[in-house]
Protein backbone atom coordinates (compact mmCIF):
# COMPACT_ATOMS: atom_id res chain seq x y z
CA UNK A 1 0.00 0.00 0.00
CA UNK A 2 2.60 1.67 0.74
CA UNK A 3 4.27 1.62 -2.92
CA UNK A 4 0.68 3.90 -3.96
CA UNK A 5 1.68 6.93 -1.61
CA UNK A 6 5.47 6.34 -3.05
CA UNK A 7 4.20 6.37 -7.05
CA UNK A 8 1.76 9.56 -5.98
CA UNK A 9 4.40 11.48 -4.24
CA UNK A 10 4.61 15.16 -4.13
CA UNK A 11 7.25 15.28 -7.39
CA UNK A 12 5.08 13.60 -9.51
CA UNK A 13 1.88 15.36 -8.06
CA UNK A 14 3.85 18.56 -8.80
CA UNK A 15 4.57 17.51 -12.30
CA UNK A 16 1.00 16.20 -13.07
CA UNK A 17 -1.01 19.06 -11.66
CA UNK A 18 1.06 22.20 -11.94
CA UNK A 19 3.91 22.00 -14.34
CA UNK A 20 5.42 24.59 -15.98
CA UNK A 21 6.87 22.43 -19.03
CA UNK A 22 2.95 22.56 -19.74
CA UNK A 23 3.27 25.64 -22.43
CA UNK A 24 3.15 26.79 -26.22
CA UNK A 25 6.76 27.05 -27.43
CA UNK A 26 7.32 30.09 -29.49
CA UNK A 27 9.06 28.34 -32.12
CA UNK A 28 10.11 25.07 -32.49
CA UNK A 29 12.14 23.47 -34.97
CA UNK A 30 10.04 19.74 -34.13
CA UNK A 31 6.53 18.65 -32.86
CA UNK A 32 4.65 15.50 -32.55
CA UNK A 33 2.24 14.15 -30.98
CA UNK A 34 1.46 11.05 -28.67
CA UNK A 35 -1.31 9.09 -27.96
CA UNK A 36 -2.99 6.26 -25.75
CA UNK A 37 -5.82 5.18 -27.50
CA UNK A 38 -7.37 2.91 -24.72
CA UNK A 39 -7.42 5.38 -22.31
CA UNK A 40 -6.94 8.84 -23.75
CA UNK A 41 -3.42 10.18 -22.83
CA UNK A 42 -3.04 12.31 -25.56
CA UNK A 43 0.35 14.90 -25.78
CA UNK A 44 1.73 17.26 -27.95
CA UNK A 45 5.73 17.92 -27.86
CA UNK A 46 7.45 20.33 -29.02
CA UNK A 47 11.52 20.78 -29.14
CA UNK A 48 13.67 23.95 -30.20
CA UNK A 49 17.59 22.73 -30.87
CA UNK A 50 20.37 25.02 -30.46
CA UNK A 51 23.24 22.95 -33.00
CA UNK A 52 22.30 19.94 -31.90
CA UNK A 53 21.65 20.79 -28.15
CA UNK A 54 17.76 20.65 -26.96
CA UNK A 55 17.43 24.24 -26.10
CA UNK A 56 13.73 24.20 -24.92
CA UNK A 57 10.92 21.77 -24.69
CA UNK A 58 7.27 21.51 -23.88
CA UNK A 59 4.33 19.79 -23.90
CA UNK A 60 0.38 20.44 -24.08
CA UNK A 61 -2.47 17.89 -23.68
CA UNK A 62 -4.12 15.84 -21.17
CA UNK A 63 -4.07 12.50 -19.41
CA UNK A 64 -3.60 10.93 -16.04
CA UNK A 65 -1.50 12.05 -13.37
CA UNK A 66 1.33 9.47 -14.57
CA UNK A 67 1.43 9.89 -17.98
CA UNK A 68 1.26 13.96 -17.94
CA UNK A 69 4.34 13.80 -14.80
CA UNK A 70 6.31 11.51 -16.71
CA UNK A 71 6.58 13.83 -19.96
CA UNK A 72 7.00 16.69 -17.75
CA UNK A 73 9.98 15.37 -15.95
CA UNK A 74 11.39 13.99 -19.53
CA UNK A 75 11.37 17.60 -20.32
CA UNK A 76 13.40 18.61 -17.11
CA UNK A 77 15.67 15.46 -17.40
CA UNK A 78 16.58 16.43 -21.56
CA UNK A 79 16.75 19.89 -21.73
CA UNK A 80 20.44 20.99 -22.56
CA UNK A 81 21.71 17.43 -23.38
CA UNK A 82 22.76 17.09 -26.96
CA UNK A 83 20.36 14.80 -29.03
CA UNK A 84 22.66 11.53 -28.74
CA UNK A 85 22.63 12.31 -25.10
CA UNK A 86 19.19 12.26 -25.12
CA UNK A 87 18.76 9.21 -27.29
CA UNK A 88 20.46 7.19 -24.84
CA UNK A 89 19.06 8.54 -21.87
CA UNK A 90 15.29 7.73 -23.42
CA UNK A 91 16.73 4.41 -24.19
CA UNK A 92 17.79 4.25 -20.72
CA UNK A 93 14.52 4.70 -19.41
CA UNK A 94 12.21 2.64 -21.39
CA UNK A 95 14.59 -0.55 -20.04
CA UNK A 96 14.12 0.62 -16.44
CA UNK A 97 10.41 0.93 -17.39
CA UNK A 98 10.67 -2.88 -18.58
CA UNK A 99 13.07 -3.85 -16.11
CA UNK A 100 16.13 -4.34 -18.38
CA UNK A 101 18.19 -2.47 -16.64
CA UNK A 102 18.29 -2.24 -12.98
CA UNK A 103 21.57 -1.08 -12.19
CA UNK A 104 22.01 1.94 -9.92
CA UNK A 105 24.93 3.47 -11.33
CA UNK A 106 23.34 3.03 -15.15
CA UNK A 107 19.90 4.57 -13.59
CA UNK A 108 21.71 7.58 -12.58
CA UNK A 109 21.76 9.44 -15.57
CA UNK A 110 18.05 9.66 -15.40
CA UNK A 111 18.05 11.96 -13.08
CA UNK A 112 14.62 12.79 -11.46
CA UNK A 113 13.23 10.31 -13.87
CA UNK A 114 14.51 7.08 -12.10
CA UNK A 115 11.05 8.60 -9.60
CA UNK A 116 9.12 5.96 -12.19
CA UNK A 117 10.86 2.99 -11.32
CA UNK A 118 7.95 1.89 -9.30
CA UNK A 119 6.41 2.08 -13.06
CA UNK A 120 8.06 -1.32 -13.50
CA UNK A 121 5.68 -2.93 -11.17
CA UNK A 122 2.51 -1.80 -12.20
CA UNK A 123 1.78 -3.09 -15.91
CA UNK A 124 -1.30 -1.56 -16.39
CA UNK A 125 0.46 1.95 -16.29
CA UNK A 126 3.65 1.73 -18.40
CA UNK A 127 1.97 2.97 -21.17
CA UNK A 128 1.46 5.79 -19.35
CA UNK A 129 4.65 6.36 -18.57
CA UNK A 130 6.26 5.62 -21.51
CA UNK A 131 4.06 8.00 -23.76
CA UNK A 132 5.80 10.91 -23.75
CA UNK A 133 9.64 8.94 -24.14
CA UNK A 134 8.32 7.06 -27.53
CA UNK A 135 6.91 10.18 -28.55
CA UNK A 136 10.06 11.25 -28.33
CA UNK A 137 11.85 9.15 -29.94
CA UNK A 138 9.40 9.35 -33.21
CA UNK A 139 9.59 12.79 -33.13
CA UNK A 140 13.90 12.94 -33.47
CA UNK A 141 13.57 9.50 -36.09
CA UNK A 142 11.76 11.84 -38.50
CA UNK B 1 -29.82 -13.03 -9.24
CA UNK B 2 -31.07 -9.93 -10.44
CA UNK B 3 -32.86 -8.69 -7.08
CA UNK B 4 -29.21 -9.18 -5.64
CA UNK B 5 -27.86 -7.42 -7.93
CA UNK B 6 -30.40 -4.71 -7.83
CA UNK B 7 -30.24 -4.35 -4.10
CA UNK B 8 -26.47 -3.95 -4.37
CA UNK B 9 -26.77 -1.26 -7.15
CA UNK B 10 -29.13 0.46 -5.32
CA UNK B 11 -27.15 0.56 -2.17
CA UNK B 12 -23.78 1.85 -4.39
CA UNK B 13 -26.15 4.58 -5.56
CA UNK B 14 -27.40 5.59 -2.34
CA UNK B 15 -23.56 5.37 -0.87
CA UNK B 16 -22.17 7.28 -3.82
CA UNK B 17 -24.19 10.24 -4.31
CA UNK B 18 -23.19 11.24 -0.75
CA UNK B 19 -19.45 12.26 -2.23
CA UNK B 20 -19.95 14.73 -3.79
CA UNK B 21 -16.54 15.34 -5.37
CA UNK B 22 -17.72 12.48 -7.50
CA UNK B 23 -19.41 12.27 -11.06
CA UNK B 24 -21.85 9.94 -11.29
CA UNK B 25 -23.19 8.58 -15.32
CA UNK B 26 -26.61 7.14 -14.52
CA UNK B 27 -29.46 6.42 -16.07
CA UNK B 28 -32.83 8.04 -14.16
CA UNK B 29 -34.93 4.94 -14.27
CA UNK B 30 -33.29 2.92 -11.39
CA UNK B 31 -35.29 -0.17 -13.44
CA UNK B 32 -33.34 -0.24 -16.34
CA UNK B 33 -29.99 -0.49 -15.02
CA UNK B 34 -27.33 -2.99 -15.22
CA UNK B 35 -25.47 -4.17 -12.37
CA UNK B 36 -22.63 -1.37 -13.07
CA UNK B 37 -21.88 2.41 -11.96
CA UNK B 38 -19.21 4.14 -13.96
CA UNK B 39 -18.28 7.39 -11.93
CA UNK B 40 -15.25 9.75 -12.42
CA UNK B 41 -13.46 12.12 -9.40
CA UNK B 42 -14.12 15.25 -10.76
CA UNK B 43 -10.27 16.55 -11.72
CA UNK B 44 -8.40 13.18 -11.35
CA UNK B 45 -8.03 11.02 -14.22
CA UNK B 46 -9.68 7.82 -13.99
CA UNK B 47 -6.37 5.75 -14.72
CA UNK B 48 -4.94 7.32 -11.46
CA UNK B 49 -8.25 6.46 -9.02
CA UNK B 50 -8.41 2.92 -10.10
CA UNK B 51 -4.69 2.60 -9.59
CA UNK B 52 -5.40 3.73 -6.01
CA UNK B 53 -8.47 1.85 -5.12
CA UNK B 54 -6.26 -0.98 -6.74
CA UNK B 55 -3.84 -0.89 -4.08
CA UNK B 56 -6.58 -0.45 -1.26
CA UNK B 57 -8.28 -3.95 -2.78
CA UNK B 58 -10.69 -2.30 -4.58
CA UNK B 59 -10.85 -3.46 -8.36
CA UNK B 60 -12.56 -0.76 -10.79
CA UNK B 61 -11.72 -0.49 -14.57
CA UNK B 62 -11.28 2.49 -16.26
CA UNK B 63 -11.20 3.82 -19.46
CA UNK B 64 -13.33 4.30 -22.71
CA UNK B 65 -15.32 1.04 -21.80
CA UNK B 66 -14.98 0.09 -26.00
CA UNK B 67 -17.79 3.08 -25.50
CA UNK B 68 -16.04 6.08 -27.41
CA UNK B 69 -19.62 7.72 -29.23
CA UNK B 70 -20.75 7.77 -25.38
CA UNK B 71 -18.14 9.27 -24.02
CA UNK B 72 -17.70 11.86 -26.98
CA UNK B 73 -22.21 12.94 -26.06
CA UNK B 74 -20.53 13.32 -22.73
CA UNK B 75 -17.84 14.89 -23.34
CA UNK B 76 -15.53 13.09 -21.30
CA UNK B 77 -12.26 10.77 -22.15
CA UNK B 78 -12.78 7.94 -19.93
CA UNK B 79 -14.65 6.72 -16.54
CA UNK B 80 -14.17 4.57 -13.85
CA UNK B 81 -16.90 1.85 -13.49
CA UNK B 82 -17.67 -0.64 -10.63
CA UNK B 83 -19.34 -3.77 -12.04
CA UNK B 84 -21.23 -6.00 -9.39
CA UNK B 85 -22.01 -9.30 -8.95
CA UNK B 86 -24.18 -11.45 -7.03
CA UNK B 87 -20.89 -12.29 -4.90
CA UNK B 88 -20.62 -8.82 -3.97
CA UNK B 89 -21.79 -7.37 -0.61
CA UNK B 90 -22.67 -4.14 1.34
CA UNK B 91 -19.59 -4.02 2.73
CA UNK B 92 -17.65 -4.31 -0.53
CA UNK B 93 -19.50 -1.07 -1.43
CA UNK B 94 -18.47 0.69 1.77
CA UNK B 95 -14.88 -0.46 0.78
CA UNK B 96 -15.05 1.16 -2.44
CA UNK B 97 -16.51 4.15 -0.90
CA UNK B 98 -13.43 3.98 1.79
CA UNK B 99 -10.80 3.86 -0.66
CA UNK B 100 -12.46 6.61 -2.90
CA UNK B 101 -12.33 9.30 -0.24
CA UNK B 102 -8.59 8.13 0.40
CA UNK B 103 -8.06 9.13 -3.46
CA UNK B 104 -9.87 11.90 -3.23
CA UNK B 105 -7.59 12.96 -0.31
CA UNK B 106 -4.75 12.27 -1.81
CA UNK B 107 -5.34 14.25 -4.92
CA UNK B 108 -7.47 16.72 -3.15
CA UNK B 109 -4.75 19.95 -2.39
CA UNK B 110 -3.68 19.77 -5.96
CA UNK B 111 -7.27 19.78 -7.96
CA UNK B 112 -8.27 22.78 -5.97
CA UNK B 113 -4.62 24.60 -7.90
CA UNK B 114 -6.10 23.63 -11.39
Amino acid sequence: MNEINEMYNELIMEHSMNSYNKRKLDKNDFEDKGHNPNCGDEITLELKLKGDIIEDMAFSGHGCAISQASTSIMIDTLKGKTLEEAKEIVKTFIAMIKREVVDEEELKKLEDAIAFQNVSNMPARVKCALLAWHTFDEMIEK
Amino acid sequence: MQSIEKEILGYARERLSKLDYLELYLTPNEENHSGVISFNIKGVHPHDVASILDSKGVCVRSGNHCAQPLMRYLGIDSTCRASFYFYNTKEDIDNLAEALEEAYQLFKKYISEN
